[in-house]
């Protein structure tokens, strides 16, 4: 369950929408599960070398996006949450 | 995630140490009394007062630790895990986080009755349920986090 940056990880994706209740849920999860203030989340920071996620906390995230938006989001998204706009990318993908 | 088509639908103490690593004097299950395979297991712990920790929990009054009773739902939640992602044999098994409320004490002679429910289960690791009653009377639950680990990986 490694979670693997990859090269276009900070160009393709859109960025986190302040106004935008589920990026902003998304952060809210991702500052709880890592114990960190949602102010401190950069949403193109890598949460692996940068914010300290590791696998078990990466399911954590996994498992409390899926029961705040009901969605099933499957095992193989784990690798590709490296930042949280990658999260709230994933999580629309699903959602929608 | 297809269930463990051979897992029996209950486990007497010798087939659940089958499972699961722990033994003696870290054994917290004596038996599972259901298993449905992906959605619940219940398994139960029977207290006397000769178990080990109580010599020291407390001297002048057993109490049983918190500590025990999540270690005896970490346990059921293992054979939850076998029972819907079996694992290799040379797996151990780590708690990640553990949100856990202990409603009411524990006291010698009573048994624990642990029910395990998913949150989110994958290959290696899950999220689940855990909660605990004794009489009927929920005394523990809360959610955990729980993840195989083959030796030669750490």
């Amino acid at each position: 369950m490694a979670i693997n940056r990859t090269p276009d990880d900070k160009t393709s994706v859109q960025q986190a929408d302040s106004n935008d209740p589920i990026s902003n849920k998304i952060r809210k999860i991702v500052a709880e599960v890592l114990e960190v203030g949602s102010e401190a989340i950069d949403p193109n920071a890598q949460l692996v070398e940068d914010m300290g996620m590791d696998s078990m906390k990466a399911l954590e995230i996994l498992a409390a996006v899926e029961k705040a938006f009901r969605v099933k989001i499957p095992e193989d998204s784990l690798p590709k949450m490296t930042t949280v706009n990658r999260v709230i990318q994933i999580a629309k993908q699903y959602a929608s | 995630m297809p269930p463990k088509q051979s897992i029996p639908k209950s486990l007497d103490f010798e087939a659940l140490k089958a499972l699961i690593p722990q033994r003696f004097p870290f054994l917290m299950l004596d038996r599972v009394t259901s298993i449905v395979p992906g959605e619940r297991i219940v398994a139960i712990k029977n207290l006397t007062g000769n178990e080990w920790f109580y010599q020291g929990h407390f001297p002048t009054k057993a109490v049983t630790p918190g500590a025990m009773m999540l270690e005896a739902i970490a346990q059921a939640g293992i054979i939850f895990f076998q029972s819907c992602a079996p694992q290799k044999e040379n797996s151990t098994y780590l708690l990640g986080g553990a949100k856990v409320r202990f409603l009411e004490p524990v006291f010698p002679g009573s048994q624990l009755t642990i029910t395990i429910t998913p949150v989110k289960v994958i290959s290696n690791a899950g999220i689940l349920n855990g909660e605990i009653s004794v009489d009927g009377r929920i005394v523990a639950k809360g959610e955990f986090a729980l993840a195989a680990k083959p030796h030669n990986t750490w």
